[in-house]
């Protein structure tokens, strides 16, 4: 089975919906512009940290890919969503993502071992062979009791681990935030995972794969939290991008 | 055998006589940061069938380009099977109808009976685009009109859903001012007739409550000039009980986390307060300034495009602090517009002192506050309870809406509404 997205539709998209990405204000008449009350170099010193700095070359893209994500959400991924969690009771939804999780681990070993932390490498393994026989492929979680954690590693992480830096400021169709490092690291992931195929589902039915699909994005989208436009600041864009760029040094520090 | 029997006796009887309140936080910071700790939390149920609506965009409203997310308020509500009494609960400052607290109230609210909607404070970013007449959030009167405006637009869409055999209205902190101005408003306009008001940890007077959030950041170490250090320490702060945090999601409850392993000294618990406040600030005042076209932050002749690059309107926006936004922006804005003929005689009108005179005739509406409440300045506990007199609930601690959860507060909320 191939774990990858229909890649080619979502370019398409992407170009036709990231026209004109000027990142410049419009002006009303040509002329110099007004100066505000409060002019940044009058508030500002410039030798002092700013926050929010993140490099963002390719700022015209990521916000319209921001834009784009959040009608996403408001039009298909949140209805379809809200749908799953009428269909499915919570236990059931609990055990597809318990499912999805499990599966993650092989990715998760193999960027250990990569990242040369056998100690997290025996523990994952650990957590995935017990979670797959004793909890029936995953559905169940009885590793987390008996003292195996939760580990998440992917290929960003073992780039950032050898000294890669994040790269430019990405945020990607429906995946939202992420750099260049990291949106390298997931296609090195899904090529890994194709050549594991642990799952085997063309062999068996393509049906299947599509069926993999679509609860992988529901479960997906059902786990996270975030909602577009809920922190009502006009610097949401700003705010996400530094959480996010925090959150991933943080996650290429911690193994 | 019987020793220990005679220790358990006494340990019983003690804590039987021991009727006092029991909310652990005696440093009003440390208790509007941390919150009430499940020991002593009320039992609320974690979900009700809570639903969250958009009102119809405001027929004729000009929406600029860059604030388009914003053309439509958000309201939420949960309706009882069969009649029942419905409170509006405002959110406080630049918060939504869906805030952690709101939620809360709400949570409570309805598990003892009560139709619920929650309503978006004036001074949240989409309440300035989708519904503020002047835009310019801060003015009382203007303030309670907007809501005013709006709770009776979401009326018109849930009316039909429930039955309803009285309306009732709460809010808290500056949602608990803005309940007051609105009750006032409703006794003229007589649309839902309340028939109880109970103000939450409110701001006495507006302008002393920001004056103090603002001073704050005065608690940055080494000044205000390091807000930025600040402020990235804080995101690294997150960082550190993320780092050591078991799972590996990024939820805001981390937040909390970082500060229940290692509080932070009282200094930087003001300016953490210091600066929370001014992020909601900063939006409210950048997102005015949009949309008045003022030519505050944001040069007046410059239009701004969905995609324009924020960062400097960002970084200038976290300077601006609430008494700036009052003299140089709100002031200057209704000096055309107000009966107050100086700048001090307006930032009075923005008080309960102002209407005081109702506060202590109307019987319906009552108070819940702290003793040491952060946001009010020494002597406006004493007008509290000079003029709610038995109608106020003072609790010797809590800080800034920190013990709202403990079960005796909440307790004490709900029960001023079934009474």
């Amino acid at each position: 089975m191939k774990r990858q997205l229909p890649l080619v539709g979502l370019l398409v998209l992407v170009v036709m919906t990231s026209a004109g990405c000027s990142t410049a204000p419009s002006k009303q008449s040509g002329q110099p512009p007004d100066q505000p009350y409060y002019e940044r170099d009058r508030m500002m010193i410039d030798d002092v940290d700013a926050p929010l700095e993140i490099n963002d070359p390719w700022e015209g893209f990521n916000r319209t890919m921001f834009r784009f994500n959040s009608y996403a959400d408001r039009w298909v991924l949140n209805p379809a969503v809200s749908v799953y969690r009428f269909v499915f009771p919570g236990f059931v939804r609990t055990g597809i993502s318990n499912f999805f999780t499990n599966l993650d681990n092989i990715q998760t070993v193999v960027n250990e071992i990569f990242q040369l932390h056998p100690g997290s490498a025996v523990q994952t393994t650990g957590r995935f062979l017990v979670n797959t026989t004793i909890g029936v492929a995953g559905l169940w979680d009885p590793a987390t009791p008996i003292g195996l954690p939760q580990h998440y590693e992917d290929f960003g992480q073992t780039l950032g681990r050898w000294g890669v830096g994040t790269g430019p400021y990405l945020v990607l169709p429906l995946f939202g935030p992420s750099f260049a490092r990291d949106a390298t690291g997931k296609v090195v992931d899904a090529q890994i995972f194709n050549l594991i195929d642990p799952l085997q589902l063309d062999d068996v039915n393509e049906r299947y794969t599509y069926l993999y699909w679509t609860m992988l994005v529901l479960n997906t989208r059902s786990t996270t939290s975030f909602q577009y436009y809920q922190t009502g600041s006009p610097f949401e864009y700003e705010l996400v991008r530094l959480l996010w760029h925090t959150k991933r040094q943080l996650d290429v520090e911690k193994y | 055998m019987s020793r220990l029997a005679a220790v358990l006796l006494l340990f019983l009887g003690a804590s039987a006589f021991a009727a006092e309140y029991d909310y652990p936080y005696t440093d009003p910071y440390l208790a509007t940061v941390m919150g009430t700790p499940d020991s002593v939390m009320a039992k609320v149920p974690e979900t009700i069938p809570l639903k969250t609506r958009k009102l119809p965009r405001f027929e004729g409203r000009q929406i600029p380009d860059a604030l388009w997310y914003g053309a439509q308020l958000d309201y939420s509500y949960a309706a009882q099977k069969g009649p029942a009494p419905l409170i509006f609960v405002i959110a406080g400052t630049g918060a939504a109808h869906n805030s952690d607290k709101n939620q809360y109230l709400m949570r409570a609210f309805y598990q003892a009976g009560f139709h619920v909607v929650g309503i978006t404070s004036p001074t949240y970013p989409t309440f300035v685009i989708a519904a503020s007449t002047s835009m310019v959030p801060g003015e009382q009167r203007d303030d309670a009109r907007d809501i005013y405006n709006v709770m009776q637009k979401i009326w018109a869409e849930i009316g039909p859903k429930m039955e309803v055999t009285s309306f009732n209205l709460t809010g808290y902190s500056l949602g608990g001012t803005n309940a007051a101005f609105v009750s006032l408003l409703d006794e003229e306009k007589k649309v839902f007739n309340f028939r109880k008001v109970l103000l939450i940890n409110p701001s006495v007077q507006i302008y002393n409550s920001i004056s103090k959030l603002d001073r704050y950041l005065e608690n940055i170490p080494g000044g205000v000039d390091n807000f930025n250090r600040m402020f990235n320490s804080i995101v690294n702060q997150i960082g550190t009980a993320y780092k050591k945090s078991t799972t590996v999601s990024f939820s805001p409850d981390l937040v909390f986390e970082a500060f229940k392993d290692n509080p932070p000294s009282n200094e930087e618990l003001a300016a953490l307060i210091g600066v929370s406040f001014r992020l909601s600030s900063s939006a409210l005042v950048f997102t005015s300034d949009v949309m008045t076209n003022y030519g505050f932050i944001k040069p007046a002749n410059l239009i701004l495009t969905r995609n324009t690059n924020m960062d400097d309107y960002a970084q200038v926006s976290l300077r601006v602090g609430f008494t700036d936004y009052f003299h140089e922006y709100a002031w200057p804005y209704y000096m055309k517009n107000t009966t107050a003929k100086t700048r001090a005689e307006f930032a009075k009108m923005q008080g309960l002192e102002s209407i005081q005179d109702y506060l202590i005739s109307a019987r319906k509406i009552g108070v819940v506050d702290n003793r040491d409440d952060i946001i009010l300045v020494p002597g406006e506990i004493d007008f509290l309870t000079n003029t709610f007199d038995t109608r106020a609930k003072i609790y010797p601690h809590g800080g800034h809406l920190g013990n709202l959860k403990q079960r005796d507060t909440t307790a004490y909320i709900v029960d001023y509404f079934k009474q």
